[in-house]
Parts: C-alpha cells; structure tokens; sequence
C-alpha cells in the first residue's frame, strides 16, 4: 500500500492536485477548472495526477488513506448569484436587517477607490427577496432573557407562507439568539416535524456571536448555497464510489480545518473564502519544520496578491469576513488581498500620463495578452515574459504555449502613450506591481507593529517565485523562501492536505471581570459536550484530538477583543486571573504597550473551543533536491533578460530546478526554471538549494 | 485671495494672530514665516511615469498606514467605527497632499492649522525637528473642541520638509455638558475649553505638562491621554515612513512627486469647470433650532461665482451668529472644500490642495457661517447645515455639464442633524451615557440619473455605521421594538432619495433613563429637492410615556411597526425639538426617524413602470403615486398606461391652475439650446436675443442674464403635504413655512423649489455671466 494523501483545490483557472506517498513523495497534477461542472475538473486532475504516477485511478484511490478538498463551487454560486431562493424567519420588528445592512452596504468590503466615487458605488444585491421574509412574534432580551415567547402559531403560517410563494429553502435567525437558542431550537423542532425535507440553517447554529444582522447573513447564505452544496457533495461521491473510493472526503473551512462531506452539507458557508487558507497552512508547517516562527506568506495568483502573517507560529485568525458587501460571522484565517496578479491590467492614467496596474485583471478570459484567448490589453504576466523571466515555451511544463510577439506588441503600444521604450515599459509594469505588493506587506507588517526583518517571507503561486526578489527588496527582509521547488505553484492544495480535523465551537460569555469561575468552567464544559457529540457523528476519536481552551476580552471602553489563552486544568479564581492578566499582555503585545485602559473596566466577550488532532502532520516531502549540491551548478542554457537593476538584457543562464541539489549555490542574475513556475534570482542576491528542497534567497554579501 | 484686513509683515505678527484669534483663520497666498526656520523648497520636475505612479501611491499608503495606526492604537468607537478622523501628508508650507476616507471636511482644515503654525509658531516656540504639535481652536481649524489635531514637521538635512497630521475626534474634554456638544451654550466660555497650537513634544521628548494640561479638564483623563497617544504614534509612523522614502527616493523626487500630484488635480478641476457656464449660484435657506429655548427660523446663504476655472465662494446674506450651531469661517471653507472633493475630485485621491488652488474664499464675518469670538461652536450642527448647503449649491452648478452632474447627488443621512443622546442608570445598575447613531446614520441622495441609495450614508462620513441592534441593546437599557426600512421616506422625484430606517425603543430593566431629542426642527428640513425634486423630510421624532407597552408584552405581543407603536400608544406625540430628558423607563416608547435622501427632478417625470415597482416594495404609497407621480395603478398594482397619461396631463395643468402666475411673464419659446444655466434652465436664441427657458418645453422665462424665477408659475405647498413623515413648521417652531415650487407656465414641470416664508421674494438662485465681448 502506498497510503496516498491526496489533496484537490480548485482555483478560478486550474484544478490542482498534489499526491503524496507513504514516504513523502510528491506529484503534482494541474487541469482546467471546470466551472459548469467542477466535478469534473475534479476528477481530471485525479486522472492527471495517476497518469503522472504512472497507475490507473482505481489503483490510485485504492492506495488512497486520506482525500481533502478545498472548493469553489460555494463562493462561485454566491458571486454569480445563482443560488437557491431563500426565505428568512425574523424576530418580529427586525425582518429589514439585511435591507439595512447596519449602513454599511455601499462601502463594506469596497476598494477605497469605490468608497470615494459616490457614483460608481451601489449597493448589493440581497440575497433575500424582501418578500420573502417573515417576522415571529418572539423577543429574547440582552440577559438571554425571554421577553416575548415564541408564537408557533405565527411561526408555521408565515413558513407556510414563503413556501407558497416558491421559497426553496429557509433561513431563521431571532435576535439574541446566540446568548439563548431557545426559539429557534423550537422553531427547529417544529420545523423539521412539518417539514422534514426543507432545507434549514440557524444563525445561533452557525454563529455566536453578538450582531443580528451578520449572524441573519452568515445563516441565509448557508441556505444560499446549501443544496448546490449538497448535490456537489453527492455527486463527487458517487463518482469517487464509481471509481473505487468509499472513503471520506475531507472539505477545507475558512478556519484552516477540515470537516466531513456530510457536515459541509449542514455548514456548507464555512467553505467560503476557504481558497488562499491552505497556502498559509503549508507556510506554518513548513516553517515550523526548519524553525522559522515568523512567516509572511505571499501568494502571487492571477488575480490577486494575498499576504498572510505567521507570528510567533501563530496563524493569524479574524471573526468576520466581507462576502458581496455583506458581514458574515466566518472566523478564518487572516488573509488580505491587494489586486497585483500576473492577470492585472496595465494602463496609462490620462490626467497625470502615470503608469497603473490593476485592480482590474483580465481573469481567466480572456486572460493574458500572451494566452492567444482575446486579451489586448497588457499584463503583469505578459511584461514577465516579454521581460525574459518566464519560459513561453515550456509555460506549464510545456502544456501550454505563450505568445511573446502579441504580448510584446501591446506592452510596445502602452510604452508608446508614455514615452517609453518595450523593455522600459515591462520592467516598469513589473515595478509598479511589485510596489503594490510591497506596501501591502508593509501595511501588513509595520503598520501593526511587526518588523519584517524578523520575519522569512515565503513566496509562492503561480508568479510568487518570479517576483519575490522585487517585492521583498524594498521592506528589508532578510530571507526569502521559495517553498519545495515546483510545489511552490500548488502550495495551497498541498496545504490542504496538510489541514486535519478542526471545529471552532464558541459561548458567548458576556461578563465583567473580575470574572465568574463557576460560570466559565460550565460554558467549557458544555462546549466540550458539543465538541465530542460532533467528533463521534463524524467517526473521529475524541482521544485523537486535542482541545485547547480561549477567551475573547476587550477593555470596556475600547473597541478591540483580544483572544486570551485559558489556562489548562481547573478553572479556578486563580485561573481567572490568569485569563485577565493573559488578556493584557497579548493586548500590549499587538497594540503597543500601555494602550489600554483597564480603568474603565475588562468584559469577556466570548469563550471558545478548538478542537484539532493531537498529532497534526508535518510538512515533510522527499525527493526534492538529493545531497550533493555545489557551488559550481551547470546551467541548462541560457535567456536574455532585461534587468532593469542594469537597464540592459543580457543572456542569463537558466537552471534546471528539479534537478538541483540540496547544498547548491547560486548567484544572481539567474533563472531556476520548473515545469509549473520559475524562481528569478535578481542580481545581487544568491540562492541556496535547502534540504527537503526549499529555494532561500538572501542579499549577497 | 488673503481676506485679513491687516498689513501681512513679520513684525506685526502679534496683530495678525489677534485678528485670527478674533475672526478666525483663512490662509492668504503668501505666508510670512520667520525666516529662521528653513524651508526645503526644491523639487524636481521631471517624474517619469512609472516613479510618480510608485511615489504616489507609496504617499498613499503611509497616509493609510498613520490611519490604520491610530485606529489600532486608540481602540476608539469614534475612530474605529464612527470614523470620526482623519491623517494627511502636506507641503512644507501646508498643502495638503493625501487625506484618508474618513471625514472628508477634515481636509479644508488641515492645511489651516499648519499655515497658522507656520506664520505664528515659527518666530515663537520655533518649529523644530522632532516637534510635534497640539490644538483644538475653531478659529484657527477646527469644527469643534473634540476635534483634535496631532501634527508634526518632518525634517531633512536640517529643513523642514513636509508635515504629517491628524486628527480625531476626542470623546471628552469637560465642558457643562458631557461629550461637549453644548446645546444651551450662548457663547464658547461655556463649551470645552480649546487650545490654539502648542507642543506636544519638544524635539522627541514629550511635554508632560501639556499632556496634563490637555486631560486634567476632561472627565475622562485617562481616557484621552491614551487618545493623544495614539495620534503620536500616528504621526511618528508616518515621519518615519516620509523620511524612508525620502532616503530610498531623494527628496526632489518625493517633492516632485507631491507637486505634481496638487498640480494634476488642479488641471483636473480647472477643466472640470471650464466645461460649465459662467455665472453665479445662490442657495438662501432656513435654520431652526439655534439653542435651547430658540427655535426662530435663521437665515443661511451661499453663493458660488465660477469663471473660467475659477470659483469664488461668499456667504453673504447669512444672519449675524447665534445660539449654539455656528461654525468659524475655516470650517465654512472646510465644508465647501468637503463637497467640491467629493463632486470634482473623486478621482484625485483626495488631494485637497490641488482642488483649493482654483478655489477663493471671501466670508462676511459675525455670521452664522464665519462667526467670530466667542460665538458658541461646539454642536457640529452648522457643519452640516453648511455641508449640505455647499453640497446642494453645487450640485444645482455641475448640472449644466452632463459629465459633471453625473457624479452629484443630493440631500443625504444627517442633513437636519438629530442627536439621541442617552443617559441615566444602565442594566447593570450603573451610571450610563450613551449615542445610539440611529439618529445619525440616512439615505443618499438622489443622483440626477438613478436612484439615491438606500441607507447609503451621508457625504462627509464615506462611512456612516450604526451599530447593530444587540450592541446597542447591550450597552443601553432599551429594547428595539423595531429598527426597519421607513416606508415613503425617501424624497419624491424623477429619481428618489435613498429610504432611511426608523427605530422604536422601550426602557428596559432601568428606572432612571433618558434620551434627548436633539439637533435642529425636524420641521425646517435641509433636505432640499433639487432641480424640481421633492425635499426629503428632516426626521421625527415621537414619544410616549406611561403607555400600554408592558400590557402588549404580557399578552405576548410586540409593537413591530410604527403603526402598531401608535396603536400601543395612541396618546403619544412627536418629541419637542432640543429636549435631553425625554423618559425611557420600562413604560416610555420613543421612535426616530433620521434623514433620507433627497429626491431629483419632476416626480411627474418619473418613468411610471419604475413608480409601479416603488409601490409594490413599499417605497410610495398608492395614494402618492397618483398625486404626486401622476401614476395611476390597477386593483392588482400593476401599471395602467393609458390612465395615466391622461392623469399627469391633468396633475401639470392642475398644478398651473392652483399656482400664482408668473411675476413678468415671458411670450415665445427657445429656437435651440446652446447651455444650461440649470439642468431644468436651458439658454438659447429667444424672442428678443438670447434668453432662459424651460429645457422641457423651451418656454421663454426670463433674459438670458435674468431670474428665470420671476417668469414661472409659483405653486405652493404646505410643508405638510411633502409626504408621510413631514410635520407642520407651525406647530413646531410657531413660524409658517412652505416648499414653493418654481414651475414652467407653459408645461408646469417643476424646474426648482426652496423651502421659505410664503412672503419671501424669490432667491436668484443662478446668474449667467454675460457673454464676453
């Protein structure tokens, strides 16, 4: 048995698939996302990925232990608004609450640009028909107090109701429920006697956390995509059973944890925005294998540029996220965007003649310039390859060839609008962008009081390895990682397949320090219970995971919660203190010393509970760069470069990056192709091949 | 374009700075700065496009970064989620380079404070490398006393290179009243006290007894001591940032790059306003609510003159300050400076020193718009009268250009400024002071080509929050019966206003609590209806106490709709304007209801299938439709066509039977049109050389240089009969009120409306230059 940990993400342009042995051997397969039928890209990549295995695909998924998948197809039917029609059940006086979106529909989540031109700014488009909500006669007060009780009566009318009128599913969210789920949990039992097939999601269910409205939405867009969800789920699993494989299927949250097929069916919105997490996962395990605590992880894609902080080997993690202008209570990974992908625009602003990137990108269609698929207009790729960085011939490991005539012809008529030569012109569209992402990072870092020369910046996605040498220049770091060669260019998947059981389960716990032990420990003891009922549905051993207990406490007066560690064993008025104390010291430690104001008072806001395996896996892989490195490595051959350190091409000598071995030394400026990116080794900077195949780039002495 | 009435020399110094003190600070063209202090002057002019696109966009985000600081470190709702602040990088002689989305009129005010410590610091107390500075003095630059600046010189190589500052709002810097919006303030000694710029820190080390003296008056302290903290540490991150750049880059490049961006916006707006008319455009409004015990209606005037790429702005014909809602002339200019960036530069990255090149200020002072010492100036209430005055003045400006107009929109949240604050004895037993931002929070304004946006926001604050109802419900003693979209809230016309919400509390689990009904009359709205539009209403406010709402709670039922809280308290009435102790116990309901958008154009213009959907969504009523938009609809709602053709025929010639006919009337109509002196105002050829007329029909109105006014029909129309949420100026203010609709006698399409005394003489609201030679 090869005991295959087979890991499958599928992206805006490409399916990616990475394969790893028993021994830590990986393959790598990428095929064309699918968008009518994911499935089908899904299955594509398996095929690909056993074909580069040299096995059939029954042998492959024989061999398989363990499949994750992180997907699209939820954040696909939301952004295209092809989802099911959903109703809302509302506690009476409060039905508007995703009409009046607290008054920030215009400019939630909206680029600033948006923010500042009233004109070209609107708002969303609900995911509700106002028809197509109900109020309850029910209230629950801020103390989880009832004020109102539910009126059942009320309650199966209205449904009765929506469901005349063609609601498919329903979402029911009450104020307050989330400190008292009382009425909804009867609603749920009236529910689902009455109705026992309609699909149905609970705010307190999904959320709990204080904030009707973002809690109302993280429900209706569960309802939203859920029973896309559910037939995506089934049908991938019919084609696995078709195929051989009877075993789970693990979907990636948000969270950075992997969950059941058949629970991404009941909470199918933790899959939202669950895409750029998997890289950052790979980052802090592949970190932690060579001690690196402190990682930026840097993710160049085609759209995007998405920047991560690992302090202190902690992954940075946030309670809401922006979907379509809409709140959700999502907690997930931290991971910001800035639009400097290989697919952005390159574009002469008229009023000053300066030269921009972004945030428009050409997407998958048409693409770049050099794709041959339509695209005119120049981009940060075209200007790599019109630069020499990127390989035209062998553009994915040869499967796909760029055309440098078109691209180097439309770079030539934008040089021409500002006065600058073809090469002038790319080299200063490949700045502009880098410039970007430089100060996103810097945003990022310094802004928030850390010093990027503490940290390894890790670069990888389809252009991280171009262009990291460049966005990196200006911040001071010291270390530039090119993580494991070529699986740089599918590191998120691989990430995926890194990620393990996890749950979030979360109490809110308002109250005032000095804080209430009797209370606290029975929260944990409750969501403990939760914790465990949830381990056994999804056939997982509670003794194989670990739990490990927070809290959320905010000054009175200020604005931010901090997560607090709980200490191990018995919750006592030491214990307590302990809370609080931990609750300064990390305050201080993100928001500067002495910031806070304990005079007006400490509140704990929420208490928490993550469950994860207590024995995680490792980053490790073989097979990448064998002992026996050099400082005298052959190039492969050669490509002219425009190197706009020296304002002049000249022939660079090309590596062949596979075969490096661990110990060799390189020099800039050189290229280090691979069948799936190239590593651009910038003048004056050297490149050491690591064992286990990491690529560390450093300024030369 | 200086304004000040003394001899500008170094020596007389000490009388400048009187008379700024006095009559409030507007810089002039040329400083005098003590040439001790060296000024890095140099820059370079020859940026290629890719340096000035990364040079500026690196100046944008350090100015982000300084935001993003202060926001982490203070941990201030205000900051936070009010977005009550704002950072900028400038000059070093103080114009304005980058300012950030928070509140836009910051921006008219930062170059201010720094000019004034240029020409008056730079002598006495020197400005030094490592300084950073302090104030909070309206007649130097600032709205109000919470509003602080926190600024700093950066210096290379010995001269002084640029400023970086900002400035948020404070929470609490004493004052009679807590928060320090003193509504019963008749003069400023009774309002915070305020500082004009002092030093914070003295060459890197800070001042510990300015600091002392800065929160010793605050009930607070400790409080805003961290506060003042955070915009230290703003400004030192982005000094630090300059100064990396100017090190990385060269500060000819970095200067270069500063001046080239002002120089672009500048041509930017030039062009913008060359494509307009020449001529002048006048908004006279009225005010109510000057102080507690004085709601008279108040006078407020703007005018604008635009020639070539210039515009000039003055305020004469505003009444003499008053009470407590006036505002210092650096703020009227501020909030001109606000509605211009927004309309003309929304594509300029907020560079509001290349806008205030083509921009002259010349104010009356002693008025309500440019008070001078020590009129009271503490409530922000003349910051949004004079922001939606400048905001509704230009729009009716940029309507003669297609192009321009398209990026204005009307009236919006927070024009007829409401505030709730909220105090007593909290849920926990403790004493609570509160802002529910219910009352703060609106719609858009309509845009002249689509709808306004529904709880859009407002124009000064790009972001405009209110809490969530649980947040709110945790923090004060209330419950939110219901807090829901208003129904027939937003203003009517061609393109309607943006809906806003309304909100109904009852106390709970407090027996001493209170919510103010403060801010100006509801019932002298400044949600004026452009252009033909209808105005949006002012907002309401209701209250009841001791009602039946415990006894609908023990029978299991819940007041969710206005209508059912009239129902639960049929005794109850609208709340009297600036009272701050209405009862919220667990007997006591109180509604708000804040400000929509105002709506644009003629309602009788509104394309009818759009007037059939509004109803069905509950925008409109039936009965508004057919009376005010001329819509006739079936039993089933849907549109009947033939109906009601015939019945906008019949609603336009009603509308010209019932008005007075025009004043001097004019015979013909326009052969063609060549400009606009209004959207609704064409210009052309007329009977006896070229004239005004209806751009609907081409009906003559007036000489081309004429008050296009005087040669329509008046109609009048009971403040009341707005629309649903209007109440009667009357009753409220005792002082009769009417919104005059200037019609077309020819076609009767509404061409623009005021809001006035049934006696008022018309506002010659546009003059056309005449046409050179």
């Amino acid at each position: 048995m090869s005991n295959y940990r087979v890991s499958i993400d599928i992206g805006g342009t490409f399916t990616d698939c990475t394969i790893v042995d028993g021994n830590g051997a990986v393959t790598i397969a990428k095929s064309p996302s699918t968008p009518d039928d994911f499935s089908r890209g899904f299955i594509d990549s398996l095929e690909t990925g056993a074909s580069a295995l040299g096995v059939e695909l029954s042998e492959l998924l024989a061999q398989t232990a363990r499949m994750s998948h992180g997907t699209t197809v939820g954040i696909n039917a939301v952004v295209s608004h092809t989802g099911s029609r959903v109703g809302l059940v509302s506690t009476v006086g409060h039905g508007d609450s995703l009409r009046l979106l607290n008054n920030t529909g215009r400019t939630n989540g909206q680029p600033v640009e948006r923010i500042l031109n009233y004109a070209a700014s609107s708002l969303p488009e609900r995911f509700v028909r106002r028809e197509d909500v109900r109020e309850v006669s029910e209230r629950i007060d801020c103390f989880g107090d009832v004020v109102i009780p539910l009126n059942v009566d009320e309650l199966i009318a209205s449904v009765d109701s929506l469901l005349e009128q063609g609601v498919e599913t329903l979402a029911v969210s009450y104020l307050w429920s989330h400190l008292n789920n009382e009425h909804e949990e009867r609603t749920r039992e009236v529910l689902s006697e009455r109705y026992p097939d309609l699909y149905v999601s609970y705010g307190a269910r999904l959320a709990q956390r204080m904030g009707e409205y973002p809690r109302a939405a993280t429900a209706v867009l569960n309802s939203y995509i859920g029973p896309l969800m559910s037939d995506y789920v089934r049908s991938l699993l019919a084609k696995l059973e078709q195929r051989g494989y009877t075993d789970r299927l693990l979907f990636a949250q948000c969270d950075g944890g992997l969950i059941d097929a058949t629970d991404v069916i009941d909470r199918p919105v933790m899959t939202l925005e669950s895409g750029p997490v998997g890289g950052v996962i790979a980052c802090a395990k592949a970190g932690a294998e060579v001690g690196h605590e402190n990682i930026i992880a840097a993710d160049m894609g085609g759209t995007t540029f998405d920047v991560s902080v690992i302090a202190e080997a902690r992954l940075p993690i946030r309670d809401g996220v922006v979907v379509e202008q809409h709140d959700l209570f999502l907690r997930m990974v931290d991971v910001e965007s800035v639009g400097a992908g290989g697919g952005s625009l390159a574009w002469v602003e008229q009023q000053s003649g300066a030269l921009r990137v972004g945030p428009q990108s050409a997407g998958a269609d048409p693409g770049p310039v050099c794709y041959g698929r339509g695209g005119t207009q120049p981009t940060v790729t075209d200007a790599d390859l019109v630069l020499g960085l990127v390989n035209g011939e062998n553009f994915l490991g040869g499967r796909m060839k760029l055309d440098i005539k078109a691209a180097e012809a439309a770079i030539a008529a934008l040089g021409e609008q500002v006065g600058l030569g073809v090469m002038e012109c790319a080299a200063g569209i490949q700045e502009v962008a880098d410039n970007l992402m430089e100060d996103k990072i810097r945003s990022m870092t310094i802004a928030r009081g850390h010093d990027p020369r503490d940290f390894a910046l890790y670069a990888f996605g389809g252009g991280g390895a171009v262009h990291a040498g460049l966005f990196s220049r200006g911040l001071g770091i010291n270390r530039v990682v090119i993580p494991v060669g070529d699986l740089a260019s599918v590191w998120s998947a691989y990430g995926i397949g890194l990620e393990g059981y996890g749950r979030t389960y979360e109490a809110p716990g308002f109250m005032k320090a000095p804080l209430d032990s009797a209370r606290v420990a029975s929260e944990f003891e409750r969501l403990e219970a939760v914790a465990r009922a949830d381990a056994e549905r999804s056939n997982v051993d509670w003794n194989s995971l670990s739990s490990k207990r927070s809290a959320d406490l905010k000054y009175a007066l200020q604005v931010y919660d901090v997560e607090a560690d709980v200490p191990d064993g018995d919750l006592d008025e030491a214990a307590m203190e302990e809370i609080v104390e931990s609750f300064a010291r990390t305050y201080a430690r993100r928001f500067g010393e002495g910031v806070g104001y304990p005079e007006g008072g400490i509140d704990l806001m929420a208490l928490r509970l993550l469950v994860e395996p207590a024995e995680p896996l490792r980053a490790l892989v073989t097979g990448y760069a064998e002992p026996g490195g050099t400082t005298d490595a052959k190039p492969s051959g050669e490509r002219d470069v425009y190197w706009s350190e020296h304002r002049e091409t000249s022939a660079t000598p090309v590596f062949d990056g596979p075969s490096l071995a661990a110990g060799t030394a390189l020099s800039g400026p050189a290229l280090i192709d691979y069948p799936d990116t190239t590593a651009v080794l910038r003048p004056g900077l050297n490149l050491t091949v690591e064992p286990g195949g990491n690529l560390t780039i450093e300024p030369g002495a | 374009m200086s304004d000040t009435t003394v001899e500008r020399t170094l020596e007389n110094e000490r009388e400048r700075r009187a008379e700024s003190f006095a009559r409030g600070y507007l810089p002039p063209a040329e400083l005098v700065i003590d040439p001790s202090l060296k000024l890095d002057t140099d820059f370079e002019t020859d940026i290629d496009p890719i340096s000035y696109e990364v040079l500026r966009s690196k100046l944008w985000n350090v100015n982000w970064d300084h935001q993003e600081t202060i926001r982490r470190v203070s941990g201030s709702q205000v900051v936070v989620f009010g977005y009550d602040f704002n950072t900028s990088i400038q000059t070093e002689d103080g114009a304005g380079v980058c300012f950030g989305p928070g509140n836009l009129f910051f921006s008219g005010c930062a170059d201010l404070v720094v000019k004034w410590t240029l020409e008056h610091r730079s002598m006495n107390v020197g400005i030094g490398e490592g300084d950073i500075f302090l104030q909070d003095d309206p007649w130097i630059g600032t709205n109000h006393q919470m509003d602080t600046a926190v600024y700093a010189p950066v210096f290379w190589e010995g001269k002084l290179f640029a400023w970086v500052y900002n400035v948020i709002h404070q929470r609490e810097l004493g004052g009679v009243e807590p928060g320090g919006f003193t509504q019963q303030a008749h003069d400023v000694y009774s309002e915070p006290t305020f500082f004009p710029p002092i030093k914070l820190v003295e060459a890197g080390k800070i001042r510990e007894d300015v600091v002392d003296a800065w929160v010793r008056r605050s009930r607070l302290s400790g409080l805003m001591t961290l506060e003042l903290r955070s915009q230290i540490a703003g400004v030192q991150l982005a000094r630090e940032r300059v100064l990396d750049m100017v090190g990385r880059y060269g500060a000819g490049q970095v200067k270069g790059v500063m001046r080239k961006m002002i120089s672009t916006t500048a041509g930017v707006v030039g062009e913008r306003l060359k494509a307009l008319p020449d001529g002048e455009w006048t908004d006279t409004r009225y005010v109510a609510g000057a102080v507690v015990g004085d709601l008279k209606p108040y006078r407020v005037s703007l005018t604008v003159r635009k020639e070539g790429d210039r515009l000039l702005y003055t305020n004469s014909g505003t009444d003499p300050s008053v009470g407590s809602f006036n505002i210092t002339a650096g703020v009227l200019r501020a909030c001109i400076t606000n509605s211009l960036l927004t309309f003309l530069c929304f594509d300029q990255y907020l560079c509001a020193a290349g806008l205030l090149e083509q921009v002259d200020f010349e104010f009356e002072r002693g008025t309500i718009t440019a008070a001078n010492h020590p009129a009271a100036c503490s409530t922000s209430i003349g910051l949004v009268v004079a922001l939606v005055q400048a905001q509704h003045l230009n729009m009716k400006m940029l309507s003669t250009n297609e192009a321009a107009a398209h990026q204005t929109f009307a009236a919006s949240g927070a024009a007829t400024l409401i505030y709730n604050h909220t105090f007593g004895v909290d849920q926990y037993g403790t004493p609570t002071a509160n802002f529910p931002m219910d009352g703060v929070v609106g719609g858009l304004g309509a845009f002249p080509w689509r709808d306004g946006l529904e709880h859009g926001g407002t124009m000064s604050a790009t972001m405009n929050p209110v809490g969530s109802v649980e947040a709110m419900e945790r923090e004060i003693p209330m419950i939110y019966l219901y807090r829901r979209e208003a129904t027939d809230s937003g203003g009517h016309g061609r393109w309607r206003g943006g809906a806003c919400l309304v909100s109904g509390m009852v106390g709970h689990r407090s027996a001493e609590h209170y919510i103010s009904s403060g801010g100006l009359a509801q019932s002298v709205t400044q949600g004026i209806g452009v252009l033909g539009g209808w105005p949006a209403t002012g907002g309401t406010m209701w209250r009841a106490e001791d009602c039946a709402i415990q006894d609908w709670f023990a029978e299991g039922r819940l007041p969710g709709t206005p209508e059912d809280l009239r129902e639960m308290a049929p005794e109850g009435t609208p709340a009297p304007p600036k009272i701050f102790n209405n009862r919220i116990t667990e007997n006591d309901v109180f509604e708000v209801l804040p400000n929509p958008g105002a709506g644009y154009g003629d309602p009788v213009l509104r394309i009818p299938e759009m007037v059939e959907e509004d109803v069905r969504e509950g925008k409109i009523t039936v009965a508004d439709a057919e009376a005010i938009y001329g819509v006739a609809l079936g039993q089933d709602g849907a549109l009947d066509q033939p109906a009601t053709d015939k019945l906008r025929a019949e609603l336009l010639a009603g509308r010209l039977e019932r008005a007075k006919p025009p004043r001097e009337p004019a015979e013909g109509s326009l052969a063609s049109v060549t400009q606009y002196a209004l959207a609704t105002v064409a210009v052309g050829p007329g009977s006896n050389g070229d004239a005004l007329g209806c751009a609907a029909c081409q009906q003559e109105l007036a000489p081309r240089e004429g008050n296009y006014r005087l040669g329509s029909a008046w109609l009048e129309i009971p403040a009341a009969d707005l629309g649903t949420h209007f109440s009667d100026p009357v009753e409220q203010i005792g002082h009769e009120l009417c919104w005059r609709s200037y019609l077309c006698p020819s076609c009767g399409i509404a061409l623009d409306g005021e809001f006035c005394r049934p006696d008022d003489e018309p506002v010659w609201d546009v003059r056309l230059a005449p046409v050179a030679g």
